[in-house]
């Protein structure tokens, strides 16, 4: 896209610049610009304007579709009271008497409509149970153990949002014969392809 | 006073969470109880330190018990004394629960799992006397007179708290 409006951007700028100046050249009415000058400073002049007129239109449409036919959402796993980027790997360790926790945090800008029946996971693990610290009505966990977030209900009702909400886990270590560990990592379940996601993954670690 | 134990567990496979309390006789090895419900399907709950906080406003405000300890998971001399400095003289100042709960609030929005133990005691509506522990690993002791009514009203809270509203 950003290849084709390379080559697009100087043919239309050289159109709509010669047709300006074919209207109307500023540079003729100077009295200090020399007659035979007037035309060649005119069309370099207004190549210009219109070059960055285009860049000006350029934003501003990726930036509405962007907003109109694009969503993001960002997850990140995180230890409590410590910062994590999608590029961190926390690790999540039980304590002694098999407890840990861990925070899900989800940023999403984007349309209500891109997210209708869409969950976020956190897959089942075989020698942990996750459970959320406090009922919430966007959070289930489901017979087979695995955790879900019903993104759609962060929207509230409203049709787009901005928001970032942050889900409190804890975990309990079922008995283990030796040592374990597992990568956590979150899943969009029936994801849209016009939803751009990112997120970062947590290792979770058991000891016998 | 004999107390029975109890743990509480989910079980795999059902469609609307429900909470099982299993008896759990402290004489057996913790590990090999644990091992034995995981085969049969159950999977642990944790009672988080929110949850805590709802279960000690039930006990002290509905049914007029006395919470007489609280265990943290971390070590901190400080905040224990603290604590303990309140829990003395709330049996004569009352009033001082708000400020319990406020610090035991402030605590949560740290960690969820940092109320390790609480223990309650009480009279019921019958003069029967109460007494009662509970785990944040799941494991309540109740005093064998009362230990019904309590288990129920105790499983039935969690279920509130972290499935149900």
């Amino acid at each position: 896209m950003n290849k084709l409006w390379k080559l697009v951007v100087p043919m239309v700028s050289a159109i709509i610049g010669i047709a300006a100046i074919s209207k109307w050249n500023f540079f003729a009415h100077l009295a200090f610009v020399p007659e035979n000058m007037a035309y060649e400073i005119g069309i370099t002049v207004y190549f210009a304007i219109a070059d960055t007129l285009l860049d000006i239109l350029k934003e501003g449409i990726v930036v509405r579709l962007k907003n109109s036919v694009l969503s993001e959402i960002g997850v990140i796993i995180s230890l409590p009271s410590t910062e994590a980027t999608v590029e961190s790997t926390p690790i999540i360790r039980f304590n002694d008497t098999g407890q840990a926790e861990a925070n899900i945090t989800v940023k999403i800008q984007g349309a209500r409509r891109h997210f209708k029946n869409v969950y976020l996971e956190i897959p089942a693990v075989s020698f942990a149970t996750v459970q959320p610290t406090r009922y919430s009505s966007e959070v289930t966990v489901d017979g087979s153990g695995v955790y879900r977030i019903n993104l759609e209900k962060l929207f509230a009702g409203n049709d787009r949002t901005q928001s970032e909400t942050t889900f409190r886990i804890v975990l309990a270590q079922e008995t283990v014969d030796g040592d374990r560990d597992v990568m956590l990592e979150p899943k969009i379940v029936k994801k849209k392809i016009w939803v751009c996601y990112k997120h970062n993954r947590a290792r979770l670690e058991a000891k016998a | 006073m004999k107390m029975h134990r109890i743990k509480l567990f989910w079980k795999i496979g059902d469609a609307e969470k429900k909470v099982y309390a299993i008896d759990y006789d402290a004489d057996q090895e913790y590990s090999t109880f644990l091992h034995k419900c995981n085969v049969s399907g159950y999977r642990q709950i944790i009672i988080s330190s929110e949850v805590m906080v709802l279960l000690l406003k039930k006990s002290v405000i509905n049914d007029g018990f006395q919470v007489y300890r609280i265990e943290f998971q971390q070590e901190d001399d400080q905040l224990q004394e603290e604590i303990n400095g309140i829990l003395d003289q709330l049996p004569t100042k009352p009033l001082l629960f708000g400020e319990l709960l406020e610090r035991l609030k402030c605590m949560t929005e740290r960690s969820s799992i940092d109320i390790k133990n609480i223990y309650i005691k009480g009279r019921n509506d019958n003069g029967i006397a109460v007494n009662y522990y509970v785990q944040s690993n799941g494991i309540i002791g109740i005093n064998n007179e009362v230990f019904e009514n309590i288990s129920e009203e105790i499983s039935s809270l969690v279920a509130g708290g972290l499935f149900y509203e």
